[in-house]
């Protein structure tokens, strides 16, 4: 079997396996970790080309669509990703989880969103991928409200879903459109026919909806209302999900995709525009937060931004700059969150306002906080500083505008940093909660991530310059001009670097520590409790306005249509009502019985009894026995007198037991009634005339006529057509007879059980 | 006199073709005549014996190769097709009504032949090649279906529910029957060969028009299309809960069996000629039931609005009017049919003191107390949204994409609209099950555990078989999606 | 004949259909009743009322009306039957259950809530 597959259903495997561990049980945690550093095994041997990259499952033949697994570079540098840190997330999440806490379930989550996350970046369809992605939004789900109980998780585990979950679902309209185009939906193919897209009137309905898939998955811009609410998933989740792996895979259909939709003008522009927006209000909005998490989920938001930024140009030199940014995220926010984590678990909060001071009681953690935000700030010589400085030179290049924006978007960022490393070592009171230093086993999966960004700062093209290099070459199709260094001159994004740091510094020192005003509730937060108790309000009065139960409105809904539906025809097309008929002339008899069938059909209306109105009833329908009669219809004389002979006295007997005879009970509604019975009766009467007119072709009743005598031996031709030639119309009418009789007698035992049983 | 002739076929009937038909409808007088010699206290013998009969019936309907006729009955790969699934669908929503008959309060053992009834009804609709037939077929299903609505004893809403669905869809037939005079006004024949023939130079003449638009008020009330729509949700709710999966499943099928067969392959011009109003239509209808469906606290009454919105997607094919949107709706029917029949099944599970429980709220907890039927449901909620890689997310894709094919981009973009909206009531079902247990026991509320029928294996087995239906549908669906398009092959025209 | 013949259609359909809207279920199923026989009566009609004889042959040459829409209305008006026959056990069950033939008494729904 080939290592990618292995490696992609490992955890699939697992998440069901887990689920038979018994509740308190760690070694759910101790098989996910060994699951992840398994995948993470094959992935390198994969990557060291030690096995095959690609394997092909067929799915749905006739759509085209299939399961194929493709482990470009671009793809292991991610699948890499998600299993090291989710490597170190289980192990961290083992130990760190209250011992009365639901493991398997937890690791059972944790793993199926693993095997998502892995199918994300290693399908070789869209379609796939598609199912993936929203399985990813799916388990995120499960996860964010893993603790149920508390209403704010189950707030934002549906938040959560319905922002990203609508935003696939735009995304898989795009793909759609993108696919017909194309013609294809192997992501291979489609990377060979971008001219195709580009010609396409299509393309840019298409790109927006990707993009929107894009924005919500990666919480950008309008959508970033999300993630914050996403923070009450338990900490190793918002560490693995809502920092490393989840919240990237946007960018990973950024860096996948790019090369083909960049074709599509709107493309980087939209992209770049809505990252640097999102970078810098979101680091404005992360600058304001008290709670701890809150801090890092807008920072988070930020530093996506700031990515996106330089994906979005699908060239070689700025994608292989944010797939460094990218992965030094994943290291430093990955441990932050860890270690707030520790904090939380020591502390029992998460307020920054209420922290006694850390430095002294928790050296380890506080120490391991600083780095990892001195990496996030930009200062060197860790890891963020590299691939900030790169950001910074492909601004420095751009439209003035963007540049300033870019510029605040680093000084706030160096803000809040300062504000997380200092205001920890210091903390806001003196009388605040302490705590000590946790267990290695909590302390070593931070560190290990800490240890990762300071040594990307120090050695960053020795350690990933190379994957980084033919991740970008896969990505993009062509190779990286510069390479890494910590130390490149000392040019404009120097400058510009040590000024944001600097500008950062002072803004938390003179202006942080006592005026930022907190943090209000978001707008779009505002904006999606209103739409969903809109929604729902508007959805329940609509209903509860037409849903009436009472039947003649509903009757009224149905010939209201189809008259307007007729008359709207019949007003577009113009009826042709001519004399088509050849009919023969009326005489009194005719006059009288038509007269007499009238005459009936009215008493219905005006009788004040019961007795009446069935008599009435009959009466009518004799006149019609008659009519027939006089139309040379002999049978179906016969025939209407035997039913309604039948009918009359079967109405008079089951009526006798009914209450008194009313009239009308619905006054208020009687004038619309009346013109909609008109309106149908005319309607009627008036196709009925223009249908003579406008037959296009002959009755197939000569062949009945013809062959009467000989084939059939029957002289009365419409006998012979219901027992010969439509003899099966026969057989049915009989059986719904029989089938009325015994539903009949269903009844009755029914009723007479019921008796019984009173 | 002539003497008789000795072969009393007439040239090219062939007997094959309504074997299928007979055997159905003898299945349904032997059961009658079975109920009525059985012992009362072994009733669900009865129902063993109506399974068994269903699925002979659905191997014996199989479709030679080559198509046969009798007259106005066609025998051919779509009739095969609808044929097994009918009769499967049918056996399954017997299955799971063996157990849960008498807490709906049915006792009358008419219920089983009244079913079969209606299948061979349906059956009869899917094989007919002349709109009369069609039309008698449709009235025998119909019959025994107002009946069998209106059977539950200990329910006042099962009679007014009965009444109410039986008032509408005579007034409906009534179109219906109107329609089908018109058309035979302008061709002369109620043949559906002669349909095709309508379109002539310049399109089809208004009163052709109007006919086939009635026709299609007579179909839009049995499919439950907005706006004749109206009956679906008091009328399923009222029935009992095994006639309402039986309705909304079976009845339905049959119903868009006969709709595809003599509308759209048919007359393929009502596609072109009546697209506005059955492009409002099908775009009305799935926005109406979802909307209507957000706010159900009654999970019987959030299905039938369900049942209602997937009538919408449904109808797309026919606004469509291509023959991959026509494989695509058969498809989709064999899906809804399962995932469907597997969220009525788990709800039948649900009972609080021997009465039917059918509130979202009471399905609180099932996580833990039957985590089987708790995945079961989780599963067919998710395929009902279209998640893959279910059999629902499957059949939106193929019926979506023919429908993208065919042009109708706007209609697409609102069903993948709708099938959003509907993410948040079908997750809310599986929330109620795993999230809502802690409040509901702190609230007072019953246990779930004592919301649950006691161990009832065969309703057990047709909630495993339904969900294991929607997984292998949408894990290997090429047989599925190849029978389908093969199905329709067969049929003239295409 | 056809002018005659079109105007008893229409008033059938008219008062069906206003017998069809009201409340008390008798006035309903009767409105049913008169439908029926309305859209039997346009069956015939769209057949033809042409002159000619009952389609019965062997009575000389004179020429004969279209005889299939009488078999179709033959078989509507059976099933006509068969569906009033049920309609009124159905009523008559519903009567028995709630005491009323007020339709409006038996929406139920949302007064239940």
């Amino acid at each position: 079997m080939p290592a990618v597959f292995l490696a992609a259903a490992l955890p699939f495997v697992v998440s069901p396996i887990l689920l038979l561990f018994r509740r308190p049980d760690r070694r759910a945690g101790l098989l996910s970790a060994a699951a992840c550093a398994g995948a993470f095994a094959c992935f390198v041997s994969v990557a060291l080309g030690a096995s095959p990259a690609t394997v092909a499952l067929p799915w749905i033949g006739p759509l085209g669509l299939s399961f194929s697994l493709h482990a470009d570079p671009l793809a292991l540098f991610f699948a890499l990703l998600i299993t090291g840190v989710g490597f170190l997330v289980a192990a961290f999440a083992t130990s760190y989880l209250d011992s009365n806490e639901n493991f398997p379930r937890f690791f059972s989550f944790l793993m199926l969103f693993t095997g998502s996350m892995l199918g994300v970046v290693l399908s070789s369809n869209l379609m796939a991928l598609f199912v993936f992605w929203e399985m990813t939004s799916f388990s995120s789900f499960l996860l964010i409200g893993f603790w149920h109980h508390r209403e704010r998780s189950r707030y934002g585990a549906l938040k959560a879903l319905v922002v990203t979950g609508s935003g696939g679902l735009a995304m898989l309209l795009g793909f759609i459109m993108v696919g017909i185009v194309c013609g294809s939906f192997e992501i291979a193919v489609l990377a060979e026919r971008g001219a195709l897209l580009a010609a396409n009137p299509w393309a840019t309905p298409a790109v927006l909806l990707i993009i929107a898939g894009v924005l919500t998955k990666s919480a950008q811009l309008p959508f970033h209302l999300w993630l914050p609410s996403a923070m009450e998933a338990p900490t190793p989740v918002s560490a693995f999900l809502h920092a490393a792996t989840m919240v990237k895979a946007g960018l990973f259909m950024v860096a996948r995709l790019g090369p083909l939709l960049s074709v599509v003008p709107l493309w980087t522009p939209t992209l770049a525009l809505f990252g640097l927006l999102t970078m810098t209000w979101c680091g404005w909005l992360a600058l304001r937060q008290k709670d701890l998490k809150a801090l890092l989920a807008f920072s988070t938001v930020s530093q996506l931004g700031l990515i996106l930024v330089l994906l979005a140009p699908a060239e070689p030199d700025t994608t292989a700059a944010g797939l460094l940014h990218l992965l030094n995220h994943a290291c430093f926010k990955g441990a932050l969150f860890l270690l707030v984590g520790v904090l939380e678990h020591e502390l029992h909060t998460r307020d920054l306002s209420l922290m006694g001071p850390l430095r002294r009681n928790m050296p380890f953690t506080w120490l391991l906080i600083a780095l990892a935000a001195l990496s996030m700030a930009g200062v060197p010589p860790m890891g963020g500083f590299v691939s900030k400085e790169l950001f910074l030179d492909h601004l420095l290049n751009g439209h003035p505008l963007l540049a300033l924006l870019a510029v605040a978007g680093a000084v706030l960022t160096a803000a809040y940093c300062f504000a997380l490393a200092a205001g920890l070592a210091a903390g806001r009171r003196p009388d605040g909660p302490r705590g000590q230093d946790p267990s290695l086993s909590l302390l070593l999966p931070p560190a290990l991530l800490v240890a990762a960004t300071v040594g990307l700062g120090i050695f960053p093209d020795q350690l990933v310059g190379a994957p980084v290099a033919a991740a970008t070459l896969a990505a993009t199709g062509s190779s990286v001009t510069g390479h890494f260094a910590v130390w490149h001159g000392a040019g404009p994004s120097l400058w510009t670097s040590a000024f944001a740091v600097s500008m950062g510094l002072a803004l938390w020192w003179g202006w942080w520590q006592k005026r930022v005003p907190p943090a209000s509730t978001l707008i779009a937060d505002r904006v999606y409790d209103h739409a969903l108790e809109q929604l729902e309000t508007r959805a329940r009065r609509l209903t509860a306005s037409y849903m009436s139960g009472i039947l003649w409105r509903y009757c009224s809904v149905i010939l209201l249509t189809v008259i307007v539906g007729v008359a709207v025809v019949a007003a577009s097309q113009g009826f042709v009502i001519q004399d088509g008929w050849s009919s023969r002339h009326a005489g009194p008899w005719d006059l009288a019985v038509c007269a007499t069938a009238i005459l009936a059909a009215l008493a219905t209306l005006k009788a004040r009894t019961r007795l009446a109105a069935i008599l009435a009833l009959g009466a009518s329908g004799f006149s019609l026995a008659l009519m027939f009669a006089l139309s040379a219809a002999p049978d179906l004389a016969l025939t209407q007198i035997m039913v309604e002979t039948i009918s009359v006295p079967l109405f008079l007997a089951v009526f006798a037991f009914l209450p008194p005879y009313q009239v009308d009970r619905v006054r208020r509604a009687r004038p619309l009634h009346a013109v909609l019975a008109v309106a149908a009766g005319l309607g009627t009467a008036l196709l009925l005339a223009a249908s003579r007119s406008q037959r296009v072709a002959e009755p197939i009743s000569s062949f009945f006529v013809e062959k009467s005598v000989d084939a059939a031996g029957g002289h009365n031709v419409v006998n012979v057509i219901l027992v010969d030639f439509r003899a099966l119309d026969t057989l049915g009418e009989i059986t719904v007879l029989g089938v009325a009789a015994i539903a009949c007698y269903a009844i009755i035992k029914l009723l007479s059980e019921k008796e019984a049983g009173r | 006199m002539n003497p008789l002739p000795l072969n009393l076929l007439p040239p090219g009937a062939d007997y094959a073709a309504v074997m299928p038909l007979l055997w159905a409808f003898a299945a349904a007088v032997l059961v009658l005549i079975a109920e009525m010699f059985w012992p009362y206290r072994s009733r669900r013998g009865v129902g063993w014996l109506t399974i068994a009969a269903l699925l002979a019936i659905a191997v014996l309907g199989r479709a030679p190769s080559e198509a046969v006729y009798f007259g106005p009955i066609a025998l051919d790969g779509f009739s095969g097709w609808c044929n097994g699934l009918l009769c499967l669908v049918a056996a399954l929503s017997v299955l799971m009504s063996l157990d849960t008959l008498e807490v709906n309060g049915v006792t009358r053992g008419e219920y089983y032949p009244l079913l079969l009834f209606a299948v061979a009804g349906g059956m009869v609709m899917a094989a007919a090649t002349d709109l009369v037939v069609m039309f008698l077929g449709l009235e025998t299903m119909s019959m025994a279906v107002y009946v069998l609505a209106g059977m539950g004893k200990a329910r006042r809403r099962s009679n007014e529910a009965s009444l109410k669905y039986f008032l509408l869809g005579a007034f409906a037939s009534a179109f219906m029957l109107y329609g089908i005079a018109l058309l035979y006004s302008q061709a002369g024949s109620t043949d559906l060969a002669a349909m095709a023939g309508l379109a002539g130079e310049g399109g089809t003449s208004a009163v052709t028009r109007l006919g086939a638009a009635l026709l299609l008020v007579g179909f839009g009330f049995k499919i439950a299309a907005v706006p004749f729509h109206l009956w679906a949700p008091d009328v399923y709710e009222g029935a009992p809960s095994p006639v309402t999966a039986f309705m909304a499943t079976v009845v339905k099928a049959a119903a868009f069996a006969a709709l595809l067969r003599s509308v759209l392959l048919a007359m393929p011009w009502v596609a072109g000629e009546l697209q506005t109003p059955l492009w409002v239509a099908a775009a009305a209808t799935m926005t109406v039931g979802n909307l209507a469906a957000l706010r159900q606290r009654s999970l019987k009454r959030m299905l039938a609005f369900s049942s209602v919105a997937h009538t919408g997607y449904l109808a797309m094919a026919v606004v469509a009017g291509t023959s991959e949107a026509a494989a695509a709706l058969l498809f989709y029917l064999a899906a809804y049919a399962a995932m469907n029949l597997g969220a009525f099944a788990v709800m039948m599970l649900l009972a609080d003191r021997g009465r039917p429980a059918e509130n979202i709220s009471d399905l609180a907890g099932l996580g833990r107390a039957r985590p089987l039927a708790a995945l079961a449901m989780t599963v067919c909620m998710l395929s009902l949204t279209g998640i893959p890689p279910l059999g629902g997310f499957v059949a939106k894709v193929s019926l979506f994409g023919a429908v993208l094919d065919a042009g109708f981009y706007t209609l697409v973009v609102v069903a993948v609209l709708n099938s959003v909206l509907s993410a948040a009531y079908y997750l809310g079902v599986i929330r109620a099950m795993y999230f809502d247990d802690a409040d509901s026991v702190a609230a007072g509320g019953a246990s779930a555990a004592s919301r649950v029928l006691p161990s009832r294996p065969a309703l057990t087995v047709s909630i495993l078989l339904a969900a294991l239906a929607v997984v292998l549908i949408g894990l290997s669906p090429s047989p599925l999606l190849g029978s389908s398009l093969r199905a329709l092959a067969s049929v003239a025209g295409f | 004949m056809h002018l005659a013949v079109l105007t008893v259609v229409a008033v059938f359909i008219t008062c069906g259909v206003y017998l069809l809207l009201d409340r008390t279920l008798l006035r309903v199923v009767i409105g049913l009743g008169l439908l029926s026989n309305g859209v039997n009566l346009a069956l015939l009609a769209s057949g033809g009322l042409g002159p000619g004889a009952a389609p019965i042959l062997g009575h000389g040459s004179a020429a004969i009306v279209d005889p299939l829409p009488q078999a179709l209305i033959l078989t509507a008006i059976v099933i006509g039957f068969g569906v009033t026959a049920l309609l009124l056990t159905l009523a008559f069950a519903s009567y028995q259950s709630q005491l009323s033939d007020d339709l409006e008494d038996l929406h139920g729904r949302l007064d239940d809530e």
